[in-house]
């Protein structure tokens, strides 16, 4: 015997999280993309281009490595 | 039904100054909340003399600049902390604890559930749920699980390698084999609604 269909799905809007608008993001919240298609941004072929993302992670230190004490005074 | 009190009965109490918690976790991947910020961020726990650290690995970009590389867990209660080296401390939701399967096949979930009792397993990317039903001895597929707006069917079948061939098209992808989750995942959706 194959399959069971034991709960039915609900559409309001079309689903975004699928292979593309979250693409890699690591949030799982899937809104931002739902509101970037409810505005439906007009980006023209190639505009984005040169658009880098360089994340910025500030360096607090490491309890790996932690800095030696500083000497006191 | 009372929707608040389901939630509180439905969170799953944790322990993470446990040594037994602590050893299983070494290692294991992780994904969170900062404060009461929406976006998750993914690390992977590692420990030192006995204490529990997350290694930050991805984030959007203003949690990954408030988060740092490493954070110190701690627990206050039933209320998990987070703490920067330089000693900024956060609200921390521990949200899933995984290990983590590249496009595995059906005998990669059968091994993750007689090795580690794992019945759970979520491909983050397009939120497609595997879950094994233990009682019925049962494996069901839901596509689009977690999407705010749209929940999938939930199918299915009797073997897992049934699943899998029957839904190949979405079985590709960097999968987590679930051994912890905040919340019970809830059973009909639509009671929400």
């Amino acid at each position: 015997m194959g399959k069971i269909v034991i709960e039915s799905g609900t559409i309001d809007f079309e689903p975004v999280g699928i292979k593309k608008g979250c693409g890699k993001c690591p949030s799982g919240c899937r809104t931002v993309c739902q509101r970037k298609n409810v505005v439906k941004f007009d980006l023209v072929g190639g505009d984005m281009d040169d658009f880098e993302v360089v994340p910025i992670v500030h360096d607090y230190g490491s309890f790996r490595n932690p800095r030696p004490e500083k000497e006191e005074k | 039904m009372d929707n608040m009190g389901n939630i509180e009965e439905n969170y799953k109490k944790l322990d993470i100054n446990r040594e037994e918690t602590v050893k299983q976790f070494d290692g294991m991947y992780v994904d969170f909340y900062l404060e009461d910020d929406m976006f998750e961020v993914e690390g992977q726990f590692f420990t030192i003399d006995g204490q529990l650290y997350i290694e930050v690995h991805d984030a959007v970009m203003h949690i990954l600049e408030m988060a740092g590389k490493e954070l110190k867990v701690g627990q206050i209660g039933d209320v998990f902390t987070a703490t920067r080296p330089d000693g900024k401390r956060f609200y921390m939701e521990i949200n899933r604890v995984y290990y983590l399967m590249e496009n595995p096949k059906p005998e990669d979930f059968k091994e993750k559930y007689e090795k580690y009792g794992i019945s759970e397993f979520f491909l983050k990317l397009t939120d497609v749920m595997v879950r094994y039903q233990e009682e019925e001895k049962k494996w069901q597929i839901t596509k689009n699980k977690i999407n705010m707006y749209y929940v999938g069917d939930t199918i299915e079948y009797d073997t897992i390698e049934e699943l899998c061939s029957e839904n190949a098209d979405v079985m590709e992808g960097t999968w987590q084999a679930v051994i912890y989750e905040a919340y019970e995942e809830e059973s009909d959706f639509t009671e929400w609604c």
